[in-house]
């Protein structure tokens, strides 16, 4: 005999003691009475009888008995049809049975040696082989949608081989398609003589009624006939997962959010590692608390593309979170062009510019001497940094011009050498006039000027400027300004946009001569910030990734390549991208992990992750679910039980009302 | 007095101013009834016609001065009845259950005193005695002034204790004489053998008994509910029952045993009467008076 809610066997003696609890605990007081004719109670106490007089204990053993019998059918009892000698198996009648082995990732969680799925399968295919020639069977493999089977046909023997060979995939639960499914399966008529069984061999998890609140009997071919049977495991053991992965900041390292699934039993993760594409794991980091089931890491600086991984714990399929951030696609560093000559001397704009790309080799950036012709336009894939706007040629004019149209983003430091009010014009169609000279200070810059700049970590009011080009109300945005002489706020860095690009401009120009702002100390995250901001803004591909099963896109604005693109994914498999609308459309990937993609001469990484969101990893167990459960401990026994079993809730109910009734009788109460 | 009131007491003497005469007895006998013994008695009664064989002594000689017949002059004797009470003072005379207006000790108390007072008022005597007796508690014959004060201490003196013994600790009977006449007062809760050998002993004892039988309405009509613990006044032990489970059995118990009494106390010279203590004295009283005495 096996039962459909093991624990609730636990309610049998307590069920059996309950009437009891109120004789011995809330006994009422007994009066005594001195009597006289003590004679004739004793004749009447003669004449009740024995059985008269055992009659309050009878009614009370009724009493504890029918409760006790209604508690242990609320426990579910099945009993094993086999083992009935009177319901021979040849003689039962034919079922339809429709198995439902539930494919999402949390059937990975590691489960008595094994991992949840191979007992799932496992259970499948005994039961399956124990169905008899007069049974049908049909296997369903699902996650949020119906992935395969849903049809009869299949003899049990292949349908077991299908079961024992299949894998968990990627995707969520969802048990309404696929008991939509099974229901239809079942209600087909053809059979109407058959007992007609679902055996769902899922892992009961929350998520997978989100969509089913009304419960089974709601969905479309449900019948009351129906028997529903499901595992039930126990309580997961602690999971772990990195939720997110961020920048903390231009330059800075990547910080991964960690999150678990019980913050009532569980302590934070052992660690937290980065891995790196190649597998290198990377130490891990200390933890910060977020919350009660979260907590964030600052990771190592590098790579800036990777994984990182939260455990150990029972499901480790999920622990991983990749990232590629964006524009961070190789041989997209910045451009800068100056003017010369090719060692630049020391306080020009050219000269701090290169002095900050060499003393940080993660900010790619390439320097050149070639200011007037911007031959070197189509070699960057970054934001161009142009050290002073010369009077480009035409054909250099017109490159500018089409990279900004394209997309591209351009960060222009005014010369001090050069007159720069009709360039400032015809580039980006700003109107200066100037130099304007003064004593300019940095006005109060705000925090959110460029995103991880914070202004406020330095001296910023201490960034001053003798020169600068006055700009005119326009359609720009100003950033950040200066106090002129008189108090009065003067643009200082701006941003307009020109075509699909976006063009940053300060207008003091980096020269000592003019400002100081290249020799202060905020200069080196000033120029970081412009930078990733001018690359998430504007040039070169972009799109981190996506979420399994869901598509994405990588930006690409301007025109493809040739020979397109192809995306490769972490098991070597190589997909052609179609392009459309500026970017790479990339069809839902079933497999987590970091894809790599290239174009041309380009390559970049996209980052496919499962979506935590739908509470798969959490693991959470359904508190009520809609079918008879099945302990997973004794899986394909309680399956087989199910399959030929005879469930006998309704004789015990019937003896719990027979056992009332009689203890009511008994009593002379009228019910 | 303690158990007789004025009421009462001005009840039963507005009664024993009727000549009263025993019921169910053949021959005059009590309550002044018995005035046909004619004799040497001190009060003239008639006269009758001499005839041959009639005492010469007794003719009227004054008369048959006047008349020249002969007569014979008549003397009536008072004969007066002694009467006895007998009360049972055993511990479960002490129960007064619910709806009870005494205990039956009380009550027992009140209706003997209360027949006490019409006999002394019709100048016979009465005595009184105990069960369980002892020396010393009862109060011998009289009829004297003050009489009915002893009886009344006695009463008071007195309170239920023990268990029924039957009779056989009564004083021997005398055996000549005539026999007194008996108030026997008690609730009759003692075994059938016991009952059996008091109604002999009673009817053997006395000219005539009365046996008033004490009934509280909570012993026979068995109110309580729900487990009560029951404890015998007379050291029987305890029952525990649901008692509301037990009054049926109880009631026919009760039944039986009232209609055993009934049978047994009820011959030629036992007469029954119950005493239901939630009834009223004065019920009471009159219902027996009415009933027994004409």
């Amino acid at each position: 005999m096996t039962f459909g809610r093991e624990w609730a066997l636990w309610l049998v003696p307590a069920a059996f003691l309950l009437p009891l609890l109120p004789r011995l605990l809330l006994r009422p007081p007994r009066p005594e009475v001195r009597f006289g004719a003590m004679l004739l109670l004793r004749e009447a106490l003669a004449g009740a009888g024995a059985a008269r007089r055992a009659r309050p204990v009878l009614a009370l053993l009724l009493r504890c008995l029918g409760a006790a019998s209604a508690a242990f059918a609320f426990s579910d009892p099945v009993l094993d049809g086999s083992s009935l000698p009177f319901l021979p198996a040849a003689g039962r009648a034919p079922s339809d049975v429709v198995i439902l082995l539930d494919k999402s990732y949390s059937m990975r969680t590691a489960f008595a040696g094994g991992d949840r799925f191979s007992l799932a399968a496992e259970t499948a295919a005994a039961a399956l082989r124990s169905l008899g020639p007069g049974d049908r069977a049909a296997l369903i493999l699902f996650d949020d949608e119906v992935r395969g089977g849903a049809e009869w046909g299949a003899g049990p023997e292949e349908l077991a081989r299908l079961a024992l060979s299949a894998r968990p995939g990627w995707g969520v639960t969802d048990y309404r398609p696929a008991l939509e499914a099974a229901f239809a399966l079942l209600s087909d008529g053809s059979r109407p003589e058959a007992r007609k069984k679902a055996l769902v061999l899922g892992d009961g998890a929350a998520d997978g009624f989100a969509r089913m609140r009304d419960g089974p009997s709601a969905l479309a071919g449900y019948s009351p006939s129906f028997a529903l049977a499901g595992l039930d495991f126990p309580e997961a053991p602690a999971n772990y997962w990195a939720a997110g992965v961020k920048r903390a900041g231009p330059g800075r390292a990547p910080e991964a959010t960690v999150s678990w699934n019980d913050a009532a039993r569980s302590s934070p993760p052992s660690h937290v590692s980065l891995c790196a594409p190649g597998g290198t794991t990377l130490p891990g980091p200390r933890l910060r608390r977020l919350g009660e089931a979260s907590a964030s890491a600052v990771l190592s600086a590098e790579p800036p593309r990777g994984c990182a991984a939260a455990g150990p714990d029972a499901l480790s399929a999920d622990d991983r979170r990749y990232y590629a951030f964006g524009g961070a696609a190789s041989g997209a560093g910045a451009l800068v062009l100056h003017p010369g000559p090719e060692s630049p001397p020391p306080g020009g704009a050219a000269y701090f510019l290169r002095k900050y790309f060499s003393s940080r080799p993660s900010s790619r950036g390439t320097v050149f001497r070639d200011h007037g012709s911007l031959a070197a336009a189509g070699e960057g894939r970054g934001p161009l940094v142009l050290a002073g706007l010369p009077p480009f040629s035409p054909a250099g004019a017109a490159a500018l011009g089409r990279r900004l149209s394209e997309g591209g983003a351009v960060i222009a430091f005014v010369s001090s050498s050069l007159p720069q009010a009709g360039e400032l014009k015809s580039y980006f169609g700003l109107s200066a006039s100037g130099p304007e000279r003064g004593e300019f200070r940095a006005a109060d810059w705000p925090a959110d000027a460029l995103p991880g700049f914070l202004p406020s970590a330095y001296e910023s009011g201490r960034v001053s400027a003798s020169s600068l080009y006055r700009l005119a109300p326009g359609p720009y945005e100003t950033l950040l300004e200066f106090a002129g002489p008189g108090g009065e706020k003067v643009p200082a860095l701006v941003r307009v946009r020109v075509g699909a690009g976006l063009a940053y401009v300060w207008t003091a120009g980096l020269d000592l001569a003019w400002c100081d702002l290249a020799v202060k100390p905020l200069f080196p995250g000033f120029f970081s910030a412009l930078l990733e901001a001018a690359a998430d803004d504007g040039y070169g591909p972009s799109g981190a990734g996506a979420a399994v099963g869901a598509a994405g896109a990588i930006r690409y604005p301007r025109p493809p390549p040739a020979g397109g693109a192809e995306l490769r994914g972490p098991s070597g498999a190589v997909e052609r991208l179609r392009y459309r609308a500026g970017a790479f459309e990339v069809p839902p990937q079933d497999e987590p992990g970091l894809y790599s993609w290239r174009a041309g001469g380009e390559s970049g990484f996209y980052a496919v992750n499962l979506d935590h969101s739908t509470g798969e990893s959490r693991l959470l167990r359904a508190a009520e679910a809609p079918w008879t459960r099945l302990p997973a401990a004794s899986a394909a026994e309680a399956a087989l039980l199910f399959i030929t079993g005879v469930g006998v809730r309704p004789v015990f109910l019937l003896l719990a009302a027979l056992l009332l009734s009689a203890e009511v009788l008994l009593l002379g109460r009228r019910p | 007095m303690r158990y007789l009131d004025q009421e009462t007491a001005s009840r039963v003497r507005a009664r024993a101013l009727r000549p009263l005469r025993l019921a169910g007895s053949g021959r005059a006998e009590g309550f002044h009834a018995a005035r046909s013994s004619h004799g040497p008695g001190q009060e003239f009664s008639e006269y009758r016609a001499y005839s041959e064989g009639d005492p010469v002594r007794s003719i009227d000689w004054k008369l048959y001065a006047r008349s020249d017949r002969y007569y014979l002059r008549r003397f009536s004797r008072e004969e007066a009845i002694r009467f006895e009470i007998l009360a049972d003072a055993s511990a479960s005379m002490s129960f007064a259950g619910p709806g009870a207006l005494f205990s039956k000790w009380e009550y027992a108390c009140r209706f003997a005193m209360a027949l006490a007072c019409l006999c002394l008022f019709r100048r016979d005597p009465c005595g009184l005695e105990f069960l369980p007796s002892a020396p010393g508690r009862g109060v011998p014959q009289g009829a004297g002034a003050g009489h009915l004060a002893r009886l009344d201490a006695a009463f008071a003196a007195v309170s239920p204790s023990g268990a029924w013994d039957g009779l056989s600790g009564l004083a021997p009977r005398s055996s000549g004489g005539k026999r007194p006449s008996l108030f026997f007062f008690s609730d009759l809760l003692c075994g059938r053998a016991e009952l059996e050998a008091a109604a002999r002993e009673l009817a053997a004892r006395a000219g005539r008994c009365f046996v008033l039988h004490l009934q509280d309405p909570g012993e026979f009509g068995f109110p309580w509910r729900g487990e009560t613990l029951f404890s015998g006044l007379e050291g029987e032990g305890r029952e525990t029952g649901r008692a509301d489970e037990l009054e049926g059995a109880y009631r026919a118990a009760a039944a039986r045993r009232l209609a055993l009494c009934s049978r047994l106390f009820s011959s030629p010279r036992l007469s029954y009467f119950p005493l239901r203590t939630d009834l009223s004295l004065a019920r009471n009283l009159d219902g027996f008076l009415a009933g027994w005495l004409k």
